[in-house]
């Protein structure tokens, strides 16, 4: 039946688009614009921008597009930044020169019980006392365990300094998306190194290989006369640790 | 040569009496000027509407003012959109093949129906049945499912659908229909909201009208569904075709709940949100959160690609839905409404809406783009989808916002040029009549000057009084204004008098 | 510098004292003006009323009357007139088919300017009062029409020359970029909406407290002033279920303007939503008229432009 409506809506968009042909992929400029391509490259060295290439299937048509690539803040400002839209939208922000651990176990209740992806950096749990789960592979916690946990610490992707915004990518210092959502406090750890000013630069660092979580401040709402009230379903409370190593 | 009398424009489309329109909720029952009478004299709707866009509109200027570059990025935007639509096969395509190799399996549905059949049978292979004898289904908002008319259907095979979202679960237990596509209850205030809590939410207890406290009632009441559904349906903000990448943009959690938890994810996409690059987000992430809530970045953005392994749903559909976009593709013209990715600012700055709210557009689009996408995606002659384009001032607001720049005046305006030539206008013949007439006067700078002349007349009769009050459809003008009393010599005659008198003065001289 | 007016139909018929207010500006700087005959008016009710093909002799017409002369500029006192020459009436001999007229009127729109571009950006006149001998010592509050903001762009060159205007009290309209509620065939089609619409509009002119609004729109102005004669004569705003008052934010407050007492809850009272609304109460002052610029720059010492209180005519609104 699907397989109908595929060629179906595929002939119908020809139709619309003026192009001759039924359910098939009519392609109007055939030359430039390739019926499929490959997924785009893996990693964060992927292949550079052909500014020349075809738009369709080589990616996004805006490459010479003059909106800005880059942001004009860098070291102390730039951190400044992002700790300000980041307590504009009630996160808890904190600092910290060399190790985190002390801050850490700061943020969590003593004999409290945590959850955090397989490669955290052990270290910054060192001052930690209490029950501390790692979600691996083969060992996920289960939906329950994870309701039943306390908060959840991890490190993240990317920080996009403009708008406030943590990048975590499922990588094993990220842990999968489960862990980061069903406990009510997120301790997030942001390396200086990893923060970007604006989001284009944001999303340049990224690749879709894994499932994306970009965060912005706790969960929150505007659904009540527009009146902003942080904390719904996702984590009410959201720490974001700023590492300078 | 003259064309009255002949028929009228060309049509624009190609091949459109081949590309059925789309079915469900996007059709106006009576026109609106009738529908909206009703919501005029809604004191608390006013109220409420007026209090919500007023605050939007605010917070919208206030965070695209911090962007130097807006213009370069809604011109991006734009580009972006317009590429997808002029070669939406090929990135059709893409997407599919992109999102099939990382696991997940396409749907296509031709129309509403379709696509219901398809969510219905996904669930029943999916979803245990319970011991109430019925399945359930957990839901992040979704326009494409609104349209559809999805929880409707379901609702008749034993499926029961929880709208997550807050404003959409205030709409659900309220038994009413969203009036805005982004804050859906926006004609409820808080204590509305919280009367609905109270006699819907067995387990809310005692609530005041605070937004914090009934926030918090919607999260108790909403956990365990979240913890134990099996089955979610989700919409999409973008498909991503170079990655095979969709992805929701939200604020509570509820998206990620959704997203995450549940077995199987089936997400209902319309088949014009793809995007050609993962690149792209660069522009609209930037965007469409400023556009619509007003803030630098919403809360919480999710992607995914088909399934990850041993991160969420690994049983990841996807249905691709038609239900009458190839129709408004095939409209050169109007192509670009398809550009939309649901901001909602147009609804926020539009005079109309403001005064009406969003039931009065009869169909899931309210606004001035659904005043556009309705009858493009049913034709003008569906119902009373040809009073949709006339439902504007033209007063160019909504364009001014557009994030992808959807000239929707001019769409309005070749609407109505459409709804003519299909000769379905609503309106009296009589202002047909006066156009006609007004046509054949203005054609000629005699004829209009021939008629002018009869202003001493016209200003005798009325005794150089103004005019209170008219018959016929001048009297829809004059039911709440005034007009002036005509004056005695049209300007034309004026000028005329004073180019002959200085002629003799100059032959005296 | 040879100026051709085009006085477009409403003011060529309605508010012929505008146009002649135009040609008096532009001969006190010294330019000639001539009146192409044949003209009649630029098409746009016709075209967005979605009647394209009897757009079409319309707009001939007016390529006829304006290519027949010669003429440096052309200025028309109405900013929507001047929107429709250039963003519609191409367009809509295109889709005609008829590629010359398009052609042509785009030539024609190329040289056309609302008065205050004209004064502004050709004439280069930045002080009314100093340049054009403007005097009006009225209070005077500015409705920016909506083809004058977003389609010319006309930005502040209109409240500009009116700031500049000799003796004038310039107050600020609240919510000035709303609608007026006309758009032409919109306001027969959709009255409701319409009158509502300029319920509010109304309420923010009583609000500031001025003798007379202005604007570069003959037609806003004549549903203006429509709007303000009713409400002066009746008391009330008919013809909509007007119920409820404009909504503004202000200092972080929601204030309603011209509110009944009934809308005015105090904060915290159940069924009140927005929470603390602040009244700005009407100030309606009766003798209120609409009056477009072009006449309050002509106004002068010597030969003023005489407002209600000083015995002049107010018919439907407008002053004559």
């Amino acid at each position: 039946m699907t397989d109908t409506a595929r060629e179906e809506i595929l002939g119908r968009i020809n139709r619309a688009l003026g192009r001759r042909g039924g359910g098939e992929y009519v392609s109007s400029v055939s030359e430039s614009v390739p019926a499929a391509s490959p997924a785009r490259a893996t990693g964060t060295d992927a292949a550079p921008k052909d500014p020349g290439a075809p738009a369709a299937g080589g990616g996004t048509v805006n490459q010479s597009a003059d909106y800005l690539r880059t942001g004009a803040h860098e070291g102390e400002e730039l951190i400044e930044l992002l700790v300000d839209r980041l307590e504009d939208y009630k996160a808890n922000v904190h600092r910290v020169s060399g190790d985190p651990a002390a801050t850490i176990a700061g943020l969590l209740d003593s004999g409290s019980n945590i959850v955090v992806p397989p490669g955290l950096d052990h270290s910054w749990l060192a001052s930690f006392n209490g029950e501390i789960s790692v979600d691996a592979p083969g060992q996920e916690l289960s939906i329950p365990e994870l309701d039943a946990q306390a908060a959840v610490v991890t490190a993240s992707a990317v920080a996009i300094a403009q708008t406030g915004t943590i990048v975590l990518d499922g990588s094993p210092e990220c842990g999968r998306r489960a862990i980061t959502l069903v406990p009510d406090h997120h301790v997030c750890v942001v390396r200086v190194a990893d923060i970007v000013d604006i989001v284009p630069e944001g999303i340049a660092r990224l690749t879709p290989d894994a499932a994306l979580t970009f965060i912005s401040g706790p969960s929150a709402t505007s659904d009540i006369e527009l009146k902003r009230v942080e904390g719904v379903h996702g984590p009410r409370t959201l720490d974001v640790v700023i590492v300078d190593t | 040569m003259t064309f009255l009398g002949m028929p009228l424009l060309r049509s624009t489309r190609h091949d459109d009496q081949e590309i059925p329109g789309g079915q469900g909720n996007i059709v106006e029952d009576e026109s609106f000027a009738k529908v909206s009478h009703q919501h005029l004299s809604n004191q608390q709707l006013r109220n409420n509407i007026g209090h919500a866009t007023a605050t939007i509109r605010d917070k919208r200027s206030e965070v695209v003012a911090e962007l130097d570059d807006w213009e370069a990025l809604r011109e991006a935007g734009s580009r972006a959109k317009n590429q997808v639509m002029e070669n939406l096969p090929e990135y059709l395509a893409q997407f599919e093949e992109n999102f099939t190799a990382a696991g997940g399996v396409i749907h296509w549905a031709r129309d509403a129906d379709e696509a219901n059949a398809i969510v219905t049978e996904l669930v029943e292979a999916n979803a245990p049945v319970l011991e109430s004898g019925r399945r359930e289904v957990i839901k992040v908002k979704s326009m494409a499912t609104q349209e559809i008319g999805l929880n409707e259907h379901l609702e008749t095979q034993d499926i029961d659908a929880f709208e997550t979202d807050l404003a959409e679960l205030i709409v659900q237990l309220g038994n009413d229909k969203p009036s805005h596509i982004l804050v859906p209850a926006i004609h409820r205030n808080r204590d509305e909201i919280r009367d609905i809590f109270m006699e819907k939410m067995p387990d809310a207890g005692e609530l005041t009208n605070e937004p914090a406290v009934l926030a918090e009632a919607a999260r108790r009441h909403l956990r365990h569904k979240f913890l134990t559904t099996k089955v979610a349906v989700s919409g999409a903000n973008f498909g991503i075709a170079d990655t095979g990448t969709l992805g929701v943009v939200e604020s509570e959690g509820n998206g990620r709940m959704c997203l995450t938890l549940p077995e199987t994810l089936i997400t209902v996409m319309g088949i014009e949100k793809l995007l050609p690059s993962f690149d792209d987000l660069e522009v609209f992430l930037q965007l469409l959160p400023r556009s619509s809530t007003g803030e630098r970045m919403n809360p919480y953005t999710s992607f995914w690609t088909g399934t990850t392994p041993g991160d969420g749903p690994q049983n990841v559909h996807l249905v691709l839905l038609d239900n009458g976009r190839t129709r408004a593709l095939a409209d050169e013209h109007g192509r670009s409404a398809l550009n939309c990715i649901r901001c909602s600012a147009c609804m926020n700055v539009c005079p109309v809406y403001e005064r009406t709210g969003g039931h009065a557009y009869g169909s899931t689009y309210p606004g001035p783009i659904g005043a556009i996408l309705s009858p493009l995606m049913t034709g003008v002659e569906a119902e009373e989808n040809g009073s949709l384009p006339y439902a504007s001032s033209l007063c160019g607001a909504c364009y001014d916002v557009c994030p992808v720049k959807i000239n929707i005046p001019e769409i309005l305006v070749h609407l109505r040029g459409e709804d003519v030539e299909a000769n379905h206008s609503p309106v009296s013949s009589q202002l047909d009549a006066a156009l006609t007439g007004a046509s054949w006067m203005m054609s000629d700078g005699k004829r209009m000057a021939a008629a002018e002349s009869g202003l001493p007349i016209a200003h005798a009769a009325t005794g150089g009084n103004p005019i209170n009050s008219l018959p016929g459809i001048a009297g829809a003008w004059t039911s709440s204004r005034d007009i002036p009393a005509l004056p005695e010599k049209s300007f034309r005659q004026l000028w005329a008098e004073d180019e002959a008198r200085a002629a003799g003065e100059d032959e005296e001289r | 510098m040879k100026v051709a007016l085009f006085a477009t139909c409403i003011i060529d018929a309605m508010y012929p004292e505008v146009a002649q207010a135009t040609v008096t500006i532009l001969r006190r700087l010294g330019h000639e003006v001539i009146f192409p005959e044949g003209q009649t008016c630029c098409g746009q009710m016709h075209i967005n009323s979605g009647k394209f093909a009897q757009a079409e002799p319309v707009i001939a017409a007016h390529a006829r009357a304006f290519s027949s002369t010669e003429w440096d500029v052309a200025v028309a006192p109405s900013a929507s007139c001047v929107a429709s020459l250039g963003h519609q009436q191409p367009m809509v001999a295109t889709r005609m088919g008829n590629e010359a007229l398009a052609t042509e009127a785009a030539d024609i729109a190329g040289r056309t300017y609302e008065l205050s571009q004209l004064l502004t950006d050709v004439l280069g006149i930045t002080d009314a009062g100093a340049d054009l001998g403007s005097h009006f010592p009225h209070r005077v509050t500015y409705h920016p029409s909506c083809h004058g903001m977003r389609l010319l762009r006309l930005g502040q060159r209109q409240s500009d020359l009116l700031r500049s205007v000799d003796g004038i009290d310039f107050v600020e309209l609240p919510l000035a970029d709303s609608c007026c509620g006309f758009g032409g065939t919109f306001s027969v089609k959709n009255p409701e909406v319409s009158s509502a619409m300029l319920a509010d509009k109304v309420r923010t002119i009583h609000s500031t407290g001025a003798e007379v609004c202005t604007g570069g729109d003959a037609s806003c102005l004549l549903h203006i002033g429509g709007g303000m004669s009713r409400f002066e004569r009746t008391g009330k705003f008919e013809g909509t279920p007007d119920v409820t008052a404009v909504h503004m934010k202000k200092d972080d407050m929601t204030a309603v303007i011209g509110a009944s007492e009934a809308d005015h809850r105090v904060p915290g009272e159940r069924g009140t939503s927005p929470q603390e609304p602040s009244r700005l109460q009407s100030g309606l002052s009766v003798g209120q008229s609409a009056v477009h610029l072009a006449r309050i720059l002509a106004s002068t010492k010597e030969n003023p432009l005489r407002v209600q209180s000083e015995g002049a005519t107010v018919s439907g609104g407008s002053l004559r």
